[in-house]
């Protein structure tokens, strides 16, 4: 079908480093969704919202399928403050005896104190005082923050190496130029419902580290970002904890599974009639944090 | 606390030990039970390696800012106190103006005491959160000190991925 070639050509934009391959088997399962709920503009939202978030989550999985045993080593977000002085310095050094009262605080406490921002809070940083601009583009920061919005690491060797903050600017970047993509590519979304949906990535984007995510500590629960599709058997495996989440669904299986909701929502009594209801879709579609979730998610929709 | 009674400490267990704290910036004195003092790694490290005296002093760090370091390592030294208890005790002691928590950062790291090195930062963290770099640069009471062509520079740098998004 036309939609899913259209959207391909947005994703390979995207995804601009790597094989799309086993991707775009399992992001053509959302576009049909398209085509079943066209009638509702909450679904078309929902759609939208699902994509993106199956978009990160599948970037996330992918983030090293086969490469495992390097990313356990050291592509992990915590266990690595120690990395900071190597590739730092993007632009401007310190002259920190101009910044007075900043003077007197070593780079180190900079880092504990700057590790709980968002990277908005960071490049607003950056603009306060060289010194600052110094000790914000530290790119274990950066590292974090790219590793806790897209998952693990980048999917290849070459970009590895890349700085993290150019990296993370760049995703930024690509991703934004994918949701006007996408958001042109609904056409018939109301702009309301754009509206709804650009607060959500906006948000995401001033997303900071949970307290959970700043130490040295993994919390290993359903939100884990950590895991990696192991080849062998389709499980996704933690590479901290070593924790196995439930196994990916086939297209095959997922196309049943959404046919069956499809009967589901018409028959049921919507839940959500009346007012509050494109708010609920939203806090729906924005709290899911994988496809399970959604799936679940789309029932009350 | 400032200064715990010679027969306070004989009253209780002949083993419980007591250091001296002294800062060297007015000169106050602290006498804490030494298990409680123990939960700096720095004068931890002193005291295994014998290189702690009676007084053990207490470079940079004022009285005032001691006082809160060991209202922190007293409650964390608490085996009864329940995780409930410390959040808000924590958040007592960090519910300081911007001044006191940078020597409150500045000493946590010193003495090396990593959970209130953690509280202390996430504090100043969040009075900077979600603000314009204009505000961040009053409440520091830092100086802009680039030139027009930096700022646009550095601006640039982000402006690009970050503005301008509908």
């Amino acid at each position: 079908m036309t939609l899913s070639d259209n959207e391909n050509e947005t994703l390979a934009h995207y995804l601009e480093f790597e094989v799309l391959s086993e991707v775009s088997d399992q992001v053509w399962i959302f576009f049909n969704f398209d085509s079943y709920f066209n009638n509702s503009h909450a679904h078309i939202y929902m759609f939208v919202c699902m994509c993106i978030d199956w978009v990160n989550f599948v970037v996330a999985g992918r983030g090293g399928g086969g490469e495992r045993s390097e990313e356990a080593e050291g592509g992990v977000v915590s266990n690595d403050w120690g990395n900071s002085s190597d590739g730092r310095g993007i632009r401007a050094t310190p002259r920190s005896t101009e910044t007075g009262f900043f003077s007197q605080i070593p780079p180190e406490l900079f880092h504990h104190i700057l590790k709980f921002l968002s990277s908005e809070d960071l490049v607003s940083c950056s603009l306060v005082c060289r010194l600052l601009n110094f000790a914000a583009s530290d790119e274990s920061l950066w590292r974090r923050l790219y590793c806790m919005r897209w998952g693990l690491l980048p999917p290849t060797e070459k970009l590895r190496e890349s700085a993290w903050k150019k990296l993370y600017i760049q995703n930024t970047f690509l991703l934004r130029r994918d949701e006007e993509d996408m958001v042109e590519f609904v056409r018939n979304c109301p702009s309301e419902f754009k509206e709804y949906y650009i607060q959500m990535q906006a948000a995401k984007r001033s997303q900071s580290p949970l307290p959970s995510q700043t130490g040295q500590v993994h919390v290993c629960d359903d939100t884990c970002r950590e895991a990696v599709l192991d080849p062998t058997n389709e499980l996704l495996v933690c590479t901290i904890s070593g924790h196995c989440f439930d196994r990916l669904l086939s297209p095959a299986e997922m196309e049943t599974d959404t046919e069956q909701q499809q009967g589901g929502v018409s028959d049921e009594a919507e839940p959500f009639m009346g007012s509050g209801r494109f708010a609920q879709a939203y806090m729906l579609g924005y709290n899911c944090a994988d496809e399970k979730e959604l799936q679940a998610a789309l029932r009350f929709c | 606390m400032a200064s715990a009674p010679e027969n306070e400490k004989n009253a209780s267990a002949p083993e419980k030990k007591t250091l001296t704290l002294k800062s060297m910036i007015n000169n106050e004195e602290f006498v804490v039970d030494e298990h409680v003092a123990l939960q700096s790694v720095t004068i931890k490290n002193m005291v295994d390696s014998d290189c702690a005296g009676d007084v053990i002093p207490v470079p940079t760090i004022s009285g005032e800012i001691l006082a809160l370091v060991i209202e922190y390592c007293k409650n964390h030294a608490n085996p009864s106190a329940s995780e409930d208890d410390l959040k808000k005790a924590d958040a007592g002691i960090v519910a300081k103006d911007i001044y006191t928590l940078i020597d409150l950062v500045l000493a946590a790291n010193f003495l090396d005491i990593k959970g209130l090195l953690e509280v202390t930062s996430q504090k100043i963290a969040d009075s900077i959160k979600d603000l314009p770099h204009q505000d961040v640069r009053e409440i520091f009471g830092v100086e802009n000190d680039y030139t027009p062509e930096e700022e646009a520079a550095v601006r640039a740098e982000h402006d690009w991925a970050f503005e301008g998004f509908p």
